[in-house]
């Protein structure tokens, strides 16, 4: 009996001391545990045994875990108003639970989400603070708001300027003033450009025809198209534009002959160009027909035709030269001179229907 | 008499062995019945909102952080702390915000106030540069890199971090012992042993979320686009375009850790 009461009473202080130590060792190191406080570790875990025989199961653990943000998605399907201020403004880019808090609880059961109104909630982004990219907005408060809270003046579905009473909207004492008139349907962006302002328009690229007009007075002669002529007022004389020395009614675009970007004053080349422009500068000759040796008229008894140029002749006030032949009838320039380096005259034949040849051989 | 010290020790290695075996057997029935309890409560308060679908085909998860855009507000690290449950305690965190700030003398400071979670305005955070020439500063968001090499998962002795097939790194929270030693391992400070489960935790990029078609929740609040995640497989997906028109850089990249977390404008400051 000796001999088993020795190992037996050994094995139970052993495990007398283990109970001790679990008891006691959680509650002496309470940050710094054995991990042994609240969990079984299995013994074949510390032998190793199994490996990751279990990642699968812990994969789908993970997976299983509660969803609480729950997505912009599940806000539009019940508040369509907000949603519609908050799409349109400056945080449209902003998550509706970065400031409104966790909603998943919100969706699932329709429990109350109290917004927050306070202004720490936007001086957290929106007050001065170094190392903030300059480029977003970010006001000193008090200098800004005094003792007001941003929700007093700002939406905060569309705080910008758009989205504020139009009294409140106050010019900052140190932006430039509007050298000319403010047009009231004029798009300032149009010709100061958007993003980093430019003082004036340093190119063209991007505008339409009818904006040239706005800076740019029409020439001397004739009357100016409808709208144009109002518009044109406020600019006038403030824009160092030079005037454009032609009529300009019945011009379609500016920009096919003056091109947009860096602006040629005049056509270089004709490229691109259909029939119906060349008309716009040159003149039709004197009726039926002057010029070369065999050119003809087309049309019989040209002294009637009134040519399709004459109205707006008078763009050809710089010293193009005159058509040397009706036009009447005729319907692609650049069958006979060319699309691209002009030429006054065909030099060959190369490629001319015969139907053609009459055009401008007379039959005996 | 008829017990020898021989027969002794066999009987008691006998009994021994099968208190043990009882003891692990126990354990897995009692883990069995929790998840199976657990599993339908949580599928059934899945918030019942429609989210955006990504497709079914394996990924592999990146993340983009954009610091030339980050405004150092926190809501990326209080929103962690809400939706994955980490302890409010501002020592323990699975992101943060870190602020750089140099001066004249190409002098770095860095601070993370509380980890960044209440922002970066108040007056004691900044009264200390206010003698200071600054001539830039910016924000830089932390997390787990997820890295392709993981060092920590190298190191674990009981296997209890691994890799999953989309390349996230996730902690057995059953198997892990709280050694530490991963968190020793992790070159970038990523992980720390949660004071109440007693177990290394990390940032899993919400894996919850990323699995059901959703945003990490970090990605999810911040207000300003800097925080970016997806699969750059996908052309078209937010991460890819940023991958392929920005100036990219990881942190520490000769560790060969590899990781997958990338930064777009970061500094050579910046570690």
């Amino acid at each position: 009996m000796q001999h088993l009461t020795r190992p037996v009473l050994l094995l139970l202080t052993v495990f007398l001391l283990l109970g001790a130590a679990r008891w006691a060792i959680p509650r002496m190191f309470n940050q710094i545990s054995f991990a042994i406080q609240d969990r079984t570790v299995p013994v074949g875990t510390l032998l190793g045994a199994g490996g990751h025989a279990n990642v699968p199961q812990d994969i789908e653990a993970w997976k299983a875990r509660q969803v609480q943000y729950a997505g912009p998605a599940s806000c539009t399907q019940c508040h369509q108003e907000s949603v519609a201020q908050w799409k349109v403004g400056d945080h449209a880019g902003v998550s509706c639970e970065t400031c409104h808090g966790v909603a998943s609880d919100h969706t699932a059961n329709e429990t109350p989400l109290p917004t927050e109104t306070s202004s720490a909630l936007c001086t957290l982004c929106h007050s001065t603070t170094l190392g903030r990219p300059s480029s977003f907005s970010q006001v000193k408060v008090h200098q800004h708001a005094g003792e007001a809270t941003c929700a007093s003046c700002h939406n905060p579905h569309n705080p910008g300027v758009q989205g504020l009473p139009t009294d409140l909207i106050r010019p900052k004492p140190s932006a430039p003033l509007v050298q000319h008139v403010v047009v009231a349907e004029a798009n300032c962006t149009m010709c100061h450009g958007q993003g980093r302002l430019r003082p004036y328009p340093q190119d063209h690229a991007g505008w339409q025809s009818p904006g040239c007009l706005l800076c740019h007075e029409t020439g001397p002669t004739p009357t100016l198209v409808g709208a144009s002529a109002t518009l044109g007022a406020p600019f006038a004389g403030l824009v160092q534009a030079p005037s454009v020395p032609h009529v300009t009614d019945g011009v379609p675009s500016c920009t096919r002959c003056h091109d947009s970007g860096a602006v040629r004053p005049f056509p270089q080349d004709h490229i691109g160009w259909s029939a119906g422009v060349c008309l716009l500068c040159h003149q039709a000759g004197p009726a039926p027909a002057v010029g070369g040796t065999a050119v003809g008229s087309p049309a019989a008894g040209g002294g009637g035709d009134a040519p399709r140029g004459v109205s707006i002749s008078t763009i050809s006030a710089d010293g193009l030269p005159p058509l040397p032949h009706t036009v009447v009838g005729y319907t692609q320039c650049q069958d006979c001179h060319g699309s691209d380096q002009f030429r006054p005259f065909p030099s060959d034949h190369q490629g001319w229907e015969i139907t053609e040849c009459l055009l401008c051989h007379k039959s005996k | 008499m008829g017990i020898t010290r021989r027969s002794f020790l066999r009987r008691a290695a006998v009994v021994l062995a099968g208190v043990a075996a009882a003891g692990a057997g126990w354990s897995y029935l009692k883990g069995l019945a929790q998840s199976a309890n657990e599993a339908p409560d949580q599928a059934a308060s899945l918030p019942s909102a429609p989210v955006q679908q990504r497709t079914p085909q394996p990924h592999h998860w990146a993340f983009v952080v954009d610091t030339t855009k980050c405004i150092g507000c926190g809501k990326c690290v209080a929103a962690c702390k809400e939706e994955n449950n980490v302890p409010e305690d501002p020592h323990f965190n699975r992101t943060w915000v870190e602020r750089y700030v140099i001066d004249e003398q190409g002098e770095a400071y860095v601070d993370s106030p509380d980890a960044g979670v209440h922002g970066f305005e108040s007056w004691p955070v900044n009264s200390k540069y206010q003698n200071i020439q600054v001539v830039k500063s910016f924000f830089v968001s932390k997390l787990c890199n997820q890295c392709e090499n993981p060092p920590c998962v190298q190191v674990c002795p009981v296997g209890a971090t691994y890799k999953t097939e989309d390349g996230v790194i996730l902690v057995n929270r059953s198997r892990c012992i709280g050694c530490r030693y991963c968190i020793q391992a992790c070159p970038y400070g990523a992980r720390f042993l949660d004071p109440n489960l007693r177990v290394a935790d990390k940032c899993t990029w919400c894996y919850h979320r990323i699995s059901k078609g959703m945003d990490p929740a970090c990605v999810e609040v911040c207000p300003v686009g800097a925080r970016m995640f997806g699969d750059p497989a996908d052309p078209d997906s937010a991460v890819a375009k940023a991958l392929r028109e920005n100036r990219i850089s990881v942190l520490k990249p000769n560790l060969g850790t590899r990781p997958q977390v990338f930064y777009i404008g970061l500094d050579q400051e910046v570690r």
